[in-house]
């Protein structure tokens, strides 16, 4: 047999490296961040707790909401495969 | 160049042990040792210092040379070099030729990179966090070991006579906490009031290899700032090793 995935709709914000609080609003929480150990004040990637544990997104990695409400991150290379912008 | 090792086990852990973090990398080989870096993901630094009195011959065209290999098939090639081997690196028409002699003799033959690789050493003395404990490297190896693999982060708190590493992450069923408690061979030299960090535990595994060839481990923390890891072995080797912390609240 062979299957086709449902079309459903997301939320998912890109992780650029500056919009760290626009993805902590995003998720509903502060999250926890991986300091740079060349510069300190750069943030080198964030812990995202998802329903699998947790999982690191790096710079450029998009964070998703799923259709329950979770939270988990996602390559940009497979985002960009998968899904495409919903005109509103 | 030409250097040979009698007993080639600390070169060949100390090469596994870069070989988790980088592809590629440059030895700088100098008057009095060899000076390797590597760096992972701008998270974790490290420095190896092989003394030249690890050497029964160390020979240098200059001053100092540096050779620029790929690491991943210098890891190869000491997975192949027995613990009474002796191994021999010698520089020649752009190559560098691994030799070792047990009871087969084995040559391998390499080529150096073209591209020159660049890791810019860290200025290690900008960080000096205040407070360290000194343990052996198996109770730190085992104390990683017993956190499950599925977690990422673990935390840290230096008290005046015991370290924790604990999880108590509220998206984590299972908390859990370990205590080392000072005694003659664990060591505790706190300053601040409170010392707290978080650092990912898969860079602490990243140098549990490390006990095949030293036996203490000294650990400098400071909140907020990164963790040093510090192996020093006189007339051997040194090992400096930075892990940048977690922040979990700003």
């Amino acid at each position: 047999m062979k299957y086709r995935k449902k079309p459903v709709v997301i939320e998912a914000t890109q992780w650029t490296g500056y919009n760290t609080e626009k993805i902590e609003k995003f998720i509903g929480h502060t999250l926890t961040k991986q300091m740079n150990v060349i510069n300190l004040d750069e943030v080198s990637c964030l812990i995202i707790p998802t329903l699998e544990g947790q999982h690191i997104a790096n710079l450029g990695d998009w964070i998703i909401k799923g259709v329950k409400g979770e939270f988990y991150p996602c390559k940009p290379d497979i985002f960009k495969e998968t899904y495409e912008e919903v005109e509103e | 160049m030409k250097v040979i090792l009698e007993k080639p086990v600390i070169f060949k852990t100390i090469i596994e042990i870069l070989g988790e973090f980088t592809k590629d990398v440059k030895l700088v080989f100098e008057k009095e040792q060899i000076t390797i870096h590597a760096i992972s993901t701008n998270v974790a630094f490290i420095e190896f210092k092989l003394s030249r009195k690890m050497f029964s011959k160390y020979e240098l065209e200059g001053e100092k040379e540096e050779v620029d290999i790929s690491l991943t098939d210098l890891k190869g090639i000491v997975s192949k070099v027995g613990p009474t081997d002796v191994f021999t690196m010698m520089v020649k028409d752009n190559q560098l030729y691994c030799v070792t002699m047990g009871k087969r003799k084995k040559v391998f033959r390499m080529g150096l990179l073209s591209e020159d690789v660049e890791i810019k050493p860290l200025d290690l003395s900008k960080f000096q966090p205040k407070n360290s404990v000194t343990l052996p490297i198996v109770d730190f190896n085992d104390t990683v070991n017993d956190f499950d693999a599925k977690i990422t982060a673990v935390k840290i708190k230096l008290e005046e006579d015991k370290l924790i590493m604990f999880i108590d992450d509220a998206d984590i069923t299972t908390k859990m906490s370990i205590e080392i408690k000072k005694a003659t061979d664990v060591k505790i030299n706190k300053v601040e009031e409170l010392v707290a960090c978080k650092l990912n535990i898969s860079y602490l595994k990243s140098i549990q290899k490390i006990s095949r060839i030293a036996t203490k481990l000294k650990w400098n923390l400071e909140k907020d700032t990164p963790s040093i890891f510090i192996v020093n072995v006189p007339d051997k080797f040194e090992m400096k090793y930075l892990v940048a912390p977690m922040i979990e609240n700003e």
